[in-house]
């Protein structure tokens, strides 16, 4: 048999992608075989996409200071050594140039013309002011996949709307479904993880599949609107139909669940804040789950009888479960459950993703070799799936700024060395002149 | 029906519940033909799930079932009989997709594991969504939409430091898995249409999860780079500039503020409303974005400009400023939004049981193709004749498959 070619080798993305959600799309499409170029530029600032690349915030936020290998931000190359970049910029390429100017433009022009698509993430004034809208660049390569994945839609009273993934996630009603249904509002609420990165970089690798799949079809390249809350509400769908269709407003559940009982996060023995998560969705599991635990007398209580009466008792329920997790670890209460067909968990923090049974069984984590940029050789998180003929893995480690300059102007573009050494020396391909404004528009 | 995207591919849908079905819903929105397989006089499991509408438990009437099975065709077909394998095996034949999410080891048991099928067609792509991945020693294991965030290594660092961590909101690990699939399985279609070959993909929820990206991703590499752990703080005492960037209380609700250098004159521009002497004042007042000691000064001011502010008009006006701050909006909120409204991004659509209602719109649009498919979720066993026929099964056949319980 034929060695088979991993999915979309052949392919070539050329990409101005920003902060998660662009990263995380082209993520996917790399490690399926596409060759995704960078488009960079060392005096564009997009926050949270390169920190360290330039002004002074690093230094003041401790939070993102934790993110470095190296946590002396002054020194050289700083802008390749942040977690937040690395964990989603394996296997690409990465080229700098000047889009602001005319000769610059004229640069990814050309880039253009050698590519199967092109994906942007940016404030949609952003690539208006930056003069790459899709009929420019269709202009200059009709055959041109265009995905674009703004906040919002490339369209509407919101197009020109700004902001992360935490204040969209807030406008489309996530941060209302989310956190302790107990707490009488939400501005206590520290959320650090959001939910539209995931789904929007998601959601626009899915668009370039199927724009791909299109011109496969048809010879011919489109427009491709990906906008970030679109992909993210039909998350949320049943609290979203629960009033279409009822009328009723949904507000959070926590942790608990519309038809689990019992459904929660409890402590468990050992070293401070370590948790499990148990859940019964049925009979058949709250009997597992009371045959797990030896059948104590309290389980025999009326109120436990029945699924629906269990749902009524649920802060009964959840002292006597505290009372026997307490006396157990988290792994041993996933053992013992488990082996009765019980769901639960523990709550993993990121030391035990490293050390889990089954993360390691899988072999998620791989080894990546950062010397080069002085990262040192660690384990990154891996592939989100397996496929039997064509294997995954993280071939390249993540692209330093600038780092295929080389590969791209001479061998994709075609340049000469006469031609780059003068754009060098103009700026037009390395720093260029400084823009002011962020990504976000 | 015009163009749509994905019209030359058929797939055969083997699941249940929310991550299986949003996967291959996303194939049958864009277009594919999607035949749901479903237990005979039963059906998904997710058919008996809340909400119901008029609060009516039946199963053509759960809007969890009725938003996941958009578009596609539903054949019940009892897996366990020889003829309901046969015929199994005949839509194998001319499908370029199998999609299953039962418990690892079920379809081999069955007869019907991808070694059996692609001997059937080879070209096939068959995608396995199981819980954990189909093998390791947590194979079996049970899961939940709770314990499916526990996993992720994110929702540790979700919450208040002094309380439980807590999960994301109502579903949306499972649907997140769902969407990841739908890109897993479109990778192997590429493979399977151009190379000639298919193949099978061993899709976990948990390695979705896993390899989630946001903060989540960052906070894993972060620990192998520095060795610190992501915690659960408190925003009112972590803050790391004294621009806001949380949620905060306006005159009928909250707005989730979001801060940054870049932002922070926009900000100030935003409060003084034009008025220049109170921009110096302002400068004058807090001069460094990082000053955490002015914190809640800071927020003082803002507090004073947003109570006089409904949640609309607040964004409306942090907007034309350019400052990224949105409004927490309710469900009800979310489908009033003029915005939603004005791009057409709900569906109307009409069930013949369960009425006519709105449904959440595409992730991704096609501006220069018009076709959109509208057809509601199939009443269960709805067009078992109809595929049947086409597999060439005649009435009698199909009428003796009905007395025997196969379909």
């Amino acid at each position: 048999m034929n060695k088979l070619r991993l999915p979309l080798e052949g392919i070539r993305i050329a990409s101005i992608e920003v902060v998660y959600a662009g990263p995380f799309c082209t993520q996917m499409l790399a490690n399926m075989g596409a060759e995704v170029i960078c488009v960079e530029t060392i005096n564009f600032r997009p926050p949270a996409s390169r920190p360290g690349t330039v002004h002074g915030d690093t230094v003041a936020n401790p939070n993102l200071l934790r993110t470095f290998h190296d946590k002396d931000i002054t020194t050289e190359g700083i802008w390749n050594r942040s977690a937040a970049y690395a964990s989603k910029n394996f296997n690409k390429l990465s080229c700098t140039m000047d889009l602001t100017r005319p000769e610059g433009k004229d640069v990814f022009r050309r880039l253009i013309e050698k590519c199967d698509v092109f994906f942007e993430n940016n404030a949609v004034r952003t690539i208006e002011k930056l003069g790459l809208t899709y009929d420019v660049l269709s202009a200059w390569n009709p055959r041109l996949v265009y995905v674009t994945a703004p906040g919002f839609a490339v369209e509407g009273p919101y197009k020109y709307y700004i902001g992360y993934g935490t204040n969209i996630e807030a406008l489309i009603g996530h941060a209302w479904l989310r956190g302790y249904p107990d707490e009488d509002h939400p501005t206590h609420l520290y959320m650090d993880v959001y939910q539209m990165d995931a789904s929007g970089g998601m959601a626009a690798a899915s668009a370039i599949l199927m724009g791909l799949w299109h011109r496969a079809k048809t010879d011919k390249g489109m427009l491709i609107d990906s906008g970030s809350a679109n992909t993210v509400i039909p998350q949320f769908a049943e609290a979203i139909m629960d009033y279409t269709m009822n009328k009723r407003v949904r507000r959070t559940q926590g942790n608990r669940d519309l038809w689990a009982a019992p459904c929660g996060v409890y402590p468990c023995r050992g070293a401070a804040d370590r948790w499990v998560c148990i859940t019964c969705y049925n009979d058949k599991q709250w009997r597992g789950f009371c045959e797990a635990i030896a059948n104590p007398d309290w389980t025999k209580q009326e109120m436990f009888a029945t699924h629906e009466s269990r749902y009524q008792h649920q802060d009964e329920l959840d002292k006597y479960i505290k009372a026997w997790t307490s006396q157990h670890d988290d792994y041993e209460v996933m053992f013992i459950l488990q082996k009765y067909g019980v769901p639960s968990m523990p709550v993993l923090n990121e030391r035990d993703t490293l050390r889990d049974p089954q993360v390691i069984a899988r072999g998620f984590y791989e080894r990546v070799d950062g010397t080069k940029y002085n990262c040192g050789v660690h384990m990154f998180p891996g592939m989100m799936w397996k496929y039997s003929k064509t294997p995954m893995s993280i071939k390249i480690p993540p692209c330093m700024l600038g780092e295929h300059n080389d590969y791209v102007f001479k061998e994709v573009i075609g340049m000469t060395d006469e031609e780059i050494k003068r754009l060098e020396e103009q700026d037009y391909i390395i720093g260029g002149t400084a823009y002011t404004e962020t990504a976000l528009g | 029906m015009a163009y749509q995207v994905l019209d030359d591919v058929k797939v055969i849908e083997v699941c249940h519940y929310i991550a299986g079905p949003y996967c291959c819903k996303m194939f049958a929105d864009y277009g594919a033909d999607v035949i749901k397989i479903e237990k005979p006089g039963e059906g998904d499991g997710a058919r008996y799930l809340k909400p119901f509408a008029g609060d009516v438990p039946h199963p053509e009437k759960s809007g969890l079932f009725l938003n996941l099975n958009t578009n596609k065709r539903s054949i019940t077909l009892n897996l366990q009989s020889e003829k309901g394998k046969e015929i199994f095996e005949k839509l194998v034949e001319t499908a370029d997709v199998v999609v299953e999410s039962f418990s690892p080891g079920v379809m081999d048991k069955l007869g019907l594991g991808y070694t059996v099928l692609e001997k059937i067609n080879p070209k096939l792509v068959m995608t396995s969504i199981s819980n954990f991945g189909q093998y390791g020693p947590y194979r079996d294991f049970a899961m939940s939409e709770l314990t499916l965030n526990a996993v992720s290594g994110f929702m540790a660092s979700c919450g208040l430091p002094e309380r439980e961590p807590t999960k994301r909101g109502e579903n949306c690990e499972q649907y997140q898995s769902g969407l990841t699939a739908f890109v897993a399985t479109m990778g192997a279609l590429f493979t399977s249409r151009f190379q000639g070959e298919g193949q099978y993909v061993d899709f976990s929820l948990m390695e979705t999860m896993l390899g989630s990206v946001d903060n989540g991703a960052r906070d894993k590499l972060a620990y192998l780079y520095s060795g610190m752990l992501m915690i659960r703080h408190d925003p009112r005492i972590s803050s790391t500039t004294i621009m806001p960037q949380n949620i905060m209380p306006c005159k009928d609700g909250f707005v989730q503020w979001r801060a940054d250098s870049a932002w922070w004159p926009r900000y100030l521009d935003m409060l003084a409303g034009g008025d220049e002497q109170k921009r110096k004042e302002l400068d004058e007042q807090f001069p460094d974005l990082y000053d955490l000691d002015k914190l809640y000064e800071n927020w003082a001011v803002c507090l004073a400009w947003s109570v006089e502010r409904t949640k609309l008009e607040l964004m409306a006006e942090a907007q034309k400023y350019k400052v990224p701050c949105m409004m927490v909006s309710s469900p009800q909120d979310l489908v009033e939004n003029e915005h939603f409204k004005a791009v057409n991004y709900w569906l109307d659509i009409e069930h013949p049981v369960a009425g006519r209602f709105l449904y959440p719109g595409l992730p991704t649009r096609f501006p220069q193709l018009t076709a959109q498919a509208n057809k509601p979720a199939p009443l269960l066993g709805q067009h078992t004749e109809e595929i049947l026929n086409e597999l060439g099964y005649q009435k009698d056949d199909i009428k003796g498959f009905k007395e025997t319980g196969i379909i």
